[in-house]
């Protein structure tokens, strides 16, 4: 069970009220619509993304998830999307309501999340397929136009 | 490039050289019993010599056919298996190489692929090989409630499969040459992570261990490019679709053996239901636009055709292997379905007459296209026969012969007709189109388990007249039909490639008279104008003119439900997959009917993203996995973002757009559209 039972009741002035919005919209995301758990959230993630833009919020969101998915190396733009489809396919805010963007999760959370994550494809290669020349040999080819004779100045 | 030296080439050509014997010479004895006939005692005209060679382009099909079929009878009763082809070691291990096992959709009932897949990759799981495959559902969905639905039932899918369950989604933002170039972008993306692909079609199931040994097969084959289950018909219950079912499962295993034996290594891929060796096609499939407009310019529409084609260019075998069994697809429901696949399966074969003569194809291969092309301008070939035919007997009736010429003679000029010689020719014809159904009968009824599986003998064999006398009828519709697409197409009608019609509903009365009036007309005209020249000549021709003057009701009655299902109650056109259905099709039918009987939830699929979170992280997880980023500011976006927060309607194409825009997707609570 998560440990953080009693959020802070102090509410976060450090931020202004659009990164509040932003972080509250972010996090709502998640499923989090009690206020009490929101203000809890919005401060703990505040100190994750100070600047609460939503490239940062993203990005430490994502390292979050992927430290606690095992995938490290992940790029965190796909580590948030699959934490974030793990969490909810789990139910983990009805079950650890205050454990999400802790500094120490609880280990059945991981546990739950690793096993609700959907199985992500391998890397992408970028290849490439050369287009195969369907021509005909020059015989079935129709004659090409002779180029105009260009008139002397 | 040739990777392996190919053995069977030699024993290829030599069959194909007694097929090709045996069909120039019933073609070349049949035409000059025609030419008998025709010339009578006045010889050969314009319009005779016309109507010979129009005989002679048509026979050579029905002829070569015949031979193969005899082929494949043979081999079957042989039970030969493929020459050429090294079986795998009798107990192979656990298997190495990587297999994709890929699903191309467009537009499809969600719940019907998915459970498909499901049903698919449960059947490999239980082989104990599943960690060899991963499966893609490739999405080419224009539709974006469909798209969204696809995404859902994929999440939905992997919760259900459990944790490590490897079924992949992946939506293209722009569906760029169709279903060959979803394929490519999936090859470009992930292939070189897997040794072979199998890919699949919505419509298309396999048991797990036919995947297994066709992994199998190609391990053992190394030289091996590509190798085509052929599928079997199944699922559908509507009269028509039922009797094409029983012809493919009954007349199919013959054609099929007879195509295995003279193609061998230089076999054709029918564009699903086959395995492909990844690097192969990657090195050697990248398909060209063709210069011009479409029809026959553009895209590559039939691609798999030519996709065999290159890969045999590129040093490769290709396979066609009947005895794999455990390959299965359905079948349109209804006669206007089938004929709406024609129409662009015509114009895919007719376009492949641009190919026909690219540089350094194997000679096979262009007998391939040619065979496809022929599968439709045959009909308007018949046409102009049957045409030609009836205007030289009007001819014949409004202008007599003279019995006496200018200069004197002493007998007269008796018009001769030799009615018995045109009665042998009619026979052989028939005969040629009968025979090779017979065999396909003659099978099944020699085999104790699949005669019981198809009702036993006596029902095989009502069920096997039937169906001659309803094809019968077809064919003159048909012929019509293919003889239209062939001729828009020539003068460059295009039609759109939609989504295959995969339900039971049948045609209402007044949409089978909209399609079929000409034809009846047709039929009248042609039935009267027979009659007023020869009633002889009238019953030659009935079945035709019964086929378009009933045209109508065929349609119509034929795609009903309730007739294929009192028919199926009587165990008449019973296939073994009916009787005793593979573990595939019975999952895939219990899946599919617990999907649908699931609440769906919202199905506008905009504003489920953008309310329901688990909706909205699930689709942001699809484009991350696939790395499709935000779609670039445009007046169009503003458009689409304005008209959302004021909740207008919106298009199709504005929700496409707002479903890749992170602005939309990222802003919570969100403005939801009326």
């Amino acid at each position: 069970m998560d440990r953080l039972k009693t959020p802070s009741r102090s509410r976060s002035r450090s931020f202004s009220a659009d990164a509040e919005r932003r972080l509250r919209s972010f996090l709502r995301g998640f499923g989090v619509e009690d206020e009490a758990a929101l203000r809890e959230l919005v401060r703990r993630l505040g100190r994750m993304a100070p600047a609460a833009s939503p490239a940062q919020i993203d990005a430490a969101a994502g390292l979050w998830f992927a430290d606690l998915l095992g995938r490290p190396d992940s790029e965190a733009g796909l580590a948030l999307a699959a934490g974030r489809v793990a969490w909810l396919t789990t139910r983990a805010g009805k079950r650890w309501p205050l454990a999400l963007f802790a500094d120490a999760p609880p280990a059945p959370l991981a546990e739950a999340l690793r096993r609700g994550v959907p199985a992500l494809p391998p890397t992408l290669l970028a290849d490439s397929m050369t287009a195969a020349t369907l021509a005909p040999p020059r015989l079935f080819r129709p004659p090409a136009a002779k180029p105009l004779r260009v008139r002397p100045a | 490039m040739v990777h392996r030296p190919h053995r069977y080439r030699a024993q290829a050509w030599l069959r194909r050289g007694a097929l090709m014997l045996l069909t120039l010479a019933t073609t070349g004895w049949a035409s000059a019993q025609l030419s008998i006939v025709l010339a009578g005692n006045h010889g050969l005209g314009t319009l005779e010599i016309l109507l010979l060679a129009l005989f002679v382009g048509c026979f050579l099909w029905i002829a070569f056919s015949f031979w193969a079929a005899i082929a494949g009878f043979a081999m079957l009763v042989a039970r030969a298996r493929q020459p050429g082809l090294r079986q795998p070691p009798a107990e192979p291990g656990r298997l190495a190489t990587r297999t994709a096992v890929v699903m191309a959709v467009y537009n499809e009932d969600t719940a019907r692929v998915f459970a498909n897949m499901q049903a698919v990759y449960e059947s490999v799981a239980a082989t104990a090989q599943g960690h060899a495959f991963d499966f893609y559902m490739l999405s080419d969905t224009t539709n974006p409630d469909t798209w969204v639905a696809e995404e859902l039932a994929w999440h939905a899918l992997a919760t259900r499969l459990g944790p490590g369950a490897r079924v992949f989604y992946r939506r293209r933002r722009q569906n760029v040459a169709k279903k060959s170039g979803n394929i490519a972008d999936f090859l470009k993306r992930w292939g070189r992570h897997y040794d072979y692909m199998v890919v699949l079609d919505a419509d298309s199931l396999m048991e797990g261990k036919t995947l297994v040994a066709m992994a199998r097969l190609m391990d053992a084959n190394p030289g091996a490019g590509l190798i085509q289950a052929p599928p079997v018909c199944v699922n559908r219950n509507t009269l028509f679709a039922r009797m094409l079912q029983f012809a493919g499962r009954i007349y199919g295993p013959v054609f099929a053996a007879g195509q295995a034996f003279w193609q061998m290594g230089e076999g054709n891929y029918w564009g699903h239901n086959a395995i492909i060796r990844t690097r192969a096609f990657i090195e050697h499939c990248g398909l060209p636009e063709l210069p011009g407009k479409p029809p026959f310019g553009g895209h590559i529409l039939s691609h798999d055709f030519v996709e065999a084609a290159l890969l045999v260019r590129g040093g490769w075998s290709v396979w066609l292997v009947p005895e794999l069994g455990g390959s299965y697809e359905e079948v349109p429901p209804t006669l206007l379905d089938y004929a709406k696949r024609d129409h662009r399966w015509c114009q895919g074969n007719l376009q492949h007459a641009r190919v026909l003569t690219a540089r350094g194809l194997n000679p096979v291969s262009r007998f391939h296209f040619i065979s496809g092309i022929m599968s439709y301008a045959a009909s308007p070939l018949w046409l102009a026969f049957l045409g030609l035919g009836l205007t030289i007997a009007a001819v014949n009736t409004l202008f007599p012969k003279a019995y006496f010429g200018v200069q004197k003679q002493l007998f007269p000029d008796w018009p001769i007709f030799d009615a018995a010689l045109a009665k042998s020719l009619f026979l052989l014809a028939l005969a040629f189109l009968l025979v090779p159904r017979l065999l396909g009968v003659l099978l099944v009824l020699a085999d104790g388990p699949a005669r019981r599986s198809a009702g036993g003998a006596v029902r095989v064999l009502v069920g096997g007249a039937i169906e001659l006398v309803y094809s019968t009828l077809l064919a003159p519709g048909m012929m019509l039909f293919q003889s239209k697409f062939v001729a828009k197409t020539l003068l460059g009608g295009t039609i759109e490639w939609t989504a295959q019609n995969r339900g039971d509903a049948g045609i209402p009365w007044p949409v089978a008279f909209r399609a079929h009036i000409g034809h009846m007309l047709l039929g009248l005209f042609v039935g009267l104008l027979a009659f007023a020249i020869d009633p002889a000549l009238f019953l030659w021709l009935s079945p035709l003119v019964a086929g378009l003057v009933l045209a109508v009701p065929i349609a119509q009655l034929s795609s009903r439900r309730d007739l294929g299902a009192w028919l199926r109650q009587r165990r008449l056109f019973l296939i073994p997959e009916e009787t005793a259905p593979p573990p595939v099709l019975t999952r895939a039918r219990a899946i599919f009917a617990e999907l649908e009987a699931r609440p769906r939830g919202d199905e506008d699929g905009l504003r489920r993203v953008l309310t329901d979170p688990l909706a909205n992280a699930v689709h942001k997880l699809a484009l991350a996995t696939a790395e499709e980023g935000p779609p670039a500011e445009s007046a169009e976006l503003f458009v689409a973002r304005r008209k959302l927060a004021n909740g207008q309607s919106l298009s199709a194409a504005e929700k496409a757009l707002l479903l890749y825009d992170r602005a939309t997707l990222d802003s919570r609570p969100l403005p939801v559209a009326a």
